[in-house]
């Protein structure tokens, strides 16, 4: 058992070489690297269907290709195997960061589609909370993206089937959340402030009393208070908080 | 316990022609949806949460359910693995369906996995592993399950056991079922030049408690016949099934396509053909 194992397992992993084609038992073993180069490429394609369409097919597979050859999947489940292609995809082309940022906006909306189900606080919700006391935390399918580049308008782009906006680096870091709201995914770009607020609720939550004084000694009461108050519905009007 | 009637691999973007199948098949003029069922497979909703579980309980609500894990890996040296098991536990109490089936294959190895059902040779020793997961697993999911046979492409040397008697011997040792893939049968006989009716008669047809129906594609390069669900089923995998439903009474059968899947209506208009076949011999089998 294990000598055949051992032998698929090479030809899977290193395909064809050698004297390997002399091996009777092998004969017709190149469907079974057929169908694992396939299977996996078929994971990568169907992951990142914007990157793809973004570098070309040509590109794209041969990225594929030299990743399923340096990365064997070791998870039971397909969906685990994208997770190291936008590195691998950043690691390529390094004086193109969008690819790879493009790739991880596109594994951070995969990701968000099969995070836990959970409540969240709705417009609705907020005149019945105690907001002196309210401790704000993330819906669980939240996550924030460090971007260097515009590869969120890219990809908006690509998806809309319009002409995407030349790859730019602009003049700083750019923070994208990522969430599912119902059945459907989304993502907004943030204002620096909305960043650095929601980035310290997503380390350990905050109450809003918190983001209060945090917003006043940044913006002054006035502005302060009123920010956070906007920030608030927005956020509830999203979705992406966790009812107190 | 699932009624003898034909079912469909479920297909996310046929959710909404699914459920509304499922729901007008009571008042159908022609009852072409009756007794429609799904199968899923497992691996596919072992997620946190999100559109793939919600819709799978809305499946469930309306239609008998069987769930088809592909990544057990029950003929490994090694044990299922424990987060993997847990997780099609989760599953399989969560939606209780009507039947639970894995395959004759190990696709893990040395903590690498291989998205793919591999061959290996039926020793003796090869039997008392997959003996062994095969208990294990039902005893996490505390049911007995179906084990599917699988499409062969090369001709190992090195077995004890022929295939069907290897498969009866997992079954007398486990209590499992079988789930008998009629187009894996017809591509294994093809590819490895064995007779198919003499397989399906070798096997316990009394312990199949499931039939798989699918499309291959031959592969003149490597002369293959591939099972790979991407093409309408092939008229000797249509005469294995009704040969087989007259030998010995109708079992669920399900269509199967993965690949090139077409729309929901063409899918039912194959799948009304499995229905026809079956409808004079339907009885209930106790499997599941």
């Amino acid at each position: 058992m294990l000598a055949v194992e051992t032998e698929l397992r090479s030809w899977m992993i290193c395909g064809l070489g050698g004297d390997a084609t002399a091996h009777t038992l092998l004969l017709r073993a190149p469907i079974y690297l057929n169908n694992y180069r396939s299977q996996l490429l078929g994971c990568l394609e169907d992951s990142f269907p914007q990157t793809l369409a973004w570098i070309g097919s040509h590109s794209f597979r041969a990225a594929a290709a030299r990743h399923i050859a340096r990365c064997p999947p070791s998870s039971w489940t397909l969906d685990d195997y994208a997770q190291g292609f936008p590195g691998a995809l950043a690691g390529a082309w390094p004086n193109d960061p969008e690819i790879g940022e493009l790739a991880r906006l596109e594994q951070a909306l995969a990701d968000a589609l099969i995070a836990p189900d959970a409540a969240v606080l709705t417009v609705a919700d907020l005149a019945e909370t105690d907001w002196d006391q309210a401790a704000l935390r993330l819906a669980p399918s939240c996550a924030m993206l460090d971007l260097l580049t515009n590869a969120a308008e890219i990809w908006s782009a690509l998806t809309e089937g319009i002409t995407a906006p030349a790859s730019d680096l602009g003049d700083g870091h750019r923070v994208v959340l990522v969430w599912r709201r119902d059945w459907t995914c989304r993502f907004r770009q943030l204002e620096p402030d909305e960043a650095a607020v929601l980035i310290a609720i997503g380390n350990d939550g905050k109450r809003f009393s918190t983001i209060c004084e945090h917003l006043v000694g940044q913006l002054g009461k006035r502005e302060g208070i009123a920010r956070a108050g906007a920030l608030l519905v927005q956020w509830a009007q999203d979705g992406v908080l966790c009812p107190p | 316990m699932m009624t003898p009637t034909a079912g469909i691999g479920f297909k996310a973007q046929h959710f909404a022609d699914a459920l509304n199948a499922c729901q007008s098949a009571d008042t159908s003029a022609d009852g072409t949806a009756v007794g429609l069922w799904f199968e899923v497979h497992a691996e596919n909703y072992m997620v946190a949460g999100g559109p793939r579980l919600a819709m799978l309980a809305a499946l469930r609500e309306a239609a008998d359910l069987s769930i088809h894990g592909v990544g057990l890996s029950l003929s490994s040296p090694d044990r299922p693995d424990r987060d993997h098991l847990s997780a099609l536990a989760r599953l399989v109490g969560r939606f209780e369906p009507q039947l639970v089936s894995e395959h004759l294959a190990w696709s893990r190895e040395d903590h690498r996995a291989y998205p793919d059902l591999l061959p290996f040779p039926r020793t003796h020793e090869a039997l008392d592993a997959t003996c062994a997961n095969i208990a294990e697993a039902q005893d996490a999911l505390r049911r007995p399950i179906l084990i599917e046979n699988p499409s062969l492409y090369l001709t190992i040397t090195g077995h004890d056991w022929s295939e069907p008697d290897f498969l009866r011997e997992i079954v007398r040792r486990t209590g499992c079922g079988l789930l008998l893939d009629l187009n894996n049968v017809h591509v294994s006989a093809h590819n490895l030049g064995f007779d198919a009716a003499a397989y399906i008669d070798a096997i316990p047809a009394a312990s199949v408690g499931e039939i798989h129906i699918a499309g291959a594609e031959a592969d003149p390069t490597l002369d293959l016949l591939v099972d790979n669900h991407g093409a309408p089923v092939a008229a000797p995998v249509w005469s294995l099934l009704a040969d087989f439903v007259m030998r010995h009474g109708s079992r669920p059968v399900l269509l199967e396509r993965d690949r090139d899947v077409p729309d929901f209506a063409t899918l039912m208009v194959e799948r009304n053909r499995a229905t026809r076949l079956l409808a004079p011999q339907a009885k209930v089998m106790a499997h599941g």
